[in-house]
């Protein structure tokens, strides 16, 4: 069949670019504008910073090169820094994970009322930081916490959660992992409701058990969740300060002084702004690196229907 | 032996799926459950395979109950609408995976994993993931799947309902092939009567729960039990006539219909005097619906003229809907006959095609 098509005057594609431009301006700019002030400036004011010395002031910037990066990375405070964020990072990342696969497992039943522990196991994900990290700093406390009591009325050894150097670090990714837990068993949940039942009952038809399930279905079914959960749960760690600063302030003897809190430290404790950026800036490559590296592992073993 | 629904009965809420529903299929047979969405015939397979447990009633393979048994233990195999492969595996492993699951040595899953493959044109595709297949190419490896475990049984959920027409059709024909190979027996569900008249060597109709009709297809075809398997059943369907019946002078009986009268013939008129109903339906086949001139010398059981409303042409025959009376009656014609929208023509029917049906309870009298 051919239609005849009437000549039409073409406009240049140039000039019908510029026309949907204006007209997508007004819905773009308003979060352009947020992004540019809170997080475009901000970056580009690091790395920049991060090559100039300047007085506590933040002003009189000096260029100095690669030297304060040179500083950073030679620095056995910032590599003990980095240290102490990887072990935070694999305290909440994989107990996180595993309790929210776990809960989201739980909350999976076609049970009467599970509506209702769906909601708990998730809430987690609606308290704040600065909330949470209070509550605990309550419950973990030597004297008066509910941690020790039980402990103690269990006839176990209790411990001074958040000034013993051994146990502050392990104390803080508890609280964390409780907080993150909401977020992990929302977001497993929605990717167990995503694997098809039918494949459960062709699994059940083929003679899998329970644990067969689980592994050839449920597993590879969730595999990109898990992959995104631990992503996220990463970049958290890594990011993470709110709960140190409360509960800790990087103590006792750093053993909970994580790169972010270090970097708060260097810039608004010793005004050290220069050497802070520097900080910043290498702990935005890692955490660039590490989501890479995580993508790259995992493609060998996630699978994306 | 084979398999067999015991008065299989299965409510959801006030609903009953299923509903005293009793079937026996032969060892060895194949079997098709066929009716409109929602008459049960997808539940029936399911409470076989043991993926729901029954209200009522029992189901047996091989004469064992296996009503409270698990899916893995029944020894069957199933091929599922959408064929469900697992994602993640490969074809050798998606087939091997039932073996597995029974611990089957290495040596003799390897073997029957290859033979399947080889059954069915796979093996070129084993190291593929079902991601890389075609639809067909997924069709086949979930009959594989079945395959490869030599089950007593398999049960399939309309697995060509995904596939389009032309492949379904080929994949028709290599189903029959594949049962006449592996004989074991086969309960098919679709709601596609060409599947079943094509491929079941019974065929059970069903409607709201119950079983309406079992038979081969030819019986069910010729004779249906009711006036639900007969619209059911046929494409284009059935034309039925609801009228009165009378007696003549001569002692012959009739069927007045509107502008249509039907001449029962003896044995009909037997059949009917014997339930002494006067109020019926008549049932005609589009094929036995004829050009009056075409008839021969024969008595037809109904003459009448009728406006040509539609003609559609297939090539090798036509479907023409005449108006008789204000609705649409089919006529199946071959194609030889020149056949005219609007035109007014005269039709006859043979009586040997009648079908009497009693319209109250729906039953075929004669």
């Amino acid at each position: 069949m051919s239609v005849a098509v009437a000549p039409r005057r073409r406009r240049s594609p140039l000039a019908r670019g510029a026309r949907e431009l204006v007209a997508a301006a007004p819905f773009i700019l308003p979060s352009v504008g947020l992004f540019a002030v809170f997080v475009f400036y901000p970056l580009v004011r690091s790395v920049w910073l991060g090559f100039h010395a300047t007085d506590p002031f933040g002003r009189h910037e000096v260029w100095v090169g690669i030297d304060q990066f040179q500083d950073v990375l030679t620095s056995p405070d910032f590599r003990y820094s980095l240290f102490v964020t990887g072990q935070f990072a694999l305290y909440t990342v994989v107990p996180a994970t595993a309790i929210g696969l776990c809960l989201a497992l739980l909350a999976h039943q076609r049970l009467p009322g599970i509506v209702i522990f769906r909601t708990i196991f998730s809430s987690t994900v609606a308290s704040s930081v600065a909330v949470s990290s209070v509550m605990w700093l309550l419950l973990l406390n030597p004297g008066v916490g509910v941690l020790n009591y039980i402990l103690d009325q269990g006839g176990l050894p209790t411990a001074s959660w958040l000034t013993d150097p051994t146990w502050a670090l392990p104390a803080v990714a508890m609280t964390t992992v409780w907080m993150n837990v909401g977020f992990a068993t929302i977001v497993i949940l929605a990717g167990l409701q995503n694997i098809p039942e039918e494949l459960y009952e062709a699994a059940r038809v083929d003679g899998a058990g329970g644990r067969d399930q689980f592994l050839h279905v449920t597993l590879p079914g969730l595999s990109p969740t898990l992959l995104f959960v631990s992503v996220v749960g990463v970049i958290f760690a890594f990011q993470s300060f709110g709960q140190i600063n409360i509960l800790t302030q990087g103590g006792p003897l750093d053993s909970t002084n994580v790169i972010v809190y270090s970097i708060y430290r260097e810039a608004f404790l010793h005004y050290n702004v220069g050497l802070a950026s520097a900080q910043a800036v290498v702990l935005f490559v890692i955490v660039l690196l590490l989501t890479f590296v995580q993508f790259v592992i995992a493609s060998r073993w996630v699978f994306y229907r | 032996m084979g398999v067999r629904f015991d008065q299989v009965t299965k409510k959801f809420g006030d609903v009953a799926a299923l509903d005293d529903f009793s079937l026996d299929v032969h060892d060895g047979e194949f079997m098709v459950l066929v009716g409109p969405s929602g008459c049960g015939k997808t539940t029936a397979l399911r409470i076989l395979a043991g993926l729901e447990e029954p209200s009522g009633g029992g189901v047996y393979i091989e004469d064992r109950d296996v009503t409270d048994l698990e899916p893995r233990q029944r020894d069957i195999a199933m091929v599922f609408q959408n064929y469900a492969l697992y994602p993640q595996m490969n074809v050798y492993d998606n087939l091997a995976f039932g073996l597995r699951a029974r611990r089957i040595p290495r040596q003799e899953l390897d073997r029957s994993v290859r033979e399947a493959a080889d059954l069915l044109g796979l093996a070129d595709l084993l190291k593929r993931k079902p991601g890389q297949l075609s639809g067909g190419q997924r069709q086949r490896v979930a009959l594989g799947r079945a395959i490869v475990r030599r089950p007593k049984a398999f049960l399939m959920d309309e697995p060509l309902s995904n596939l389009d027409a032309k492949l379904r059709a080929q994949t028709r024909v290599e189903l029959i092939r594949l049962h006449r190979r592996l004989q074991t027996t086969t309960l098919y569900v679709t709601h596609d009567q060409v599947e079943a008249m094509t491929m079941g060597q019974r065929i059970a109709v069903m409607d709201r729960g119950r079983l309406q009709q079992l038979g081969t297809p030819q019986e069910v075809y010729e004779r249906p039990a009711n006036l639900f398997v007969a619209e059911f059943i046929g494409s284009p369907a059935m034309s039925f006539f609801r009228g009165q019946a009378r007696a003549d002078a001569s002692g012959l009986l009739t069927v007045e219909a509107g502008p249509v009268a039907f001449t029962l013939s003896a044995a009909q008129a037997t059949a009917v005097r014997a339930v002494s109903a006067t109020d019926l339906t008549v049932g005609v086949r589009p094929e036995h619906i004829d050009l009056a001139e075409e008839q021969g010398g024969a008595t037809p059981a109904a003459a009448f003229t009728a406006v040509v409303d539609v003609v559609e042409s297939l090539g090798n025959e036509i479907h023409a809907t005449l108006l008789l009376d204000g609705r649409g009656v089919v006529a199946r014609l071959e194609s030889k006959h020149a056949l005219n929208a609007g035109e007014t023509r005269s039709f006859a029917v043979a009586a040997e095609h009648l079908l009497v049906f009693d319209p109250a309870s729906g039953r075929l009298l004669a």
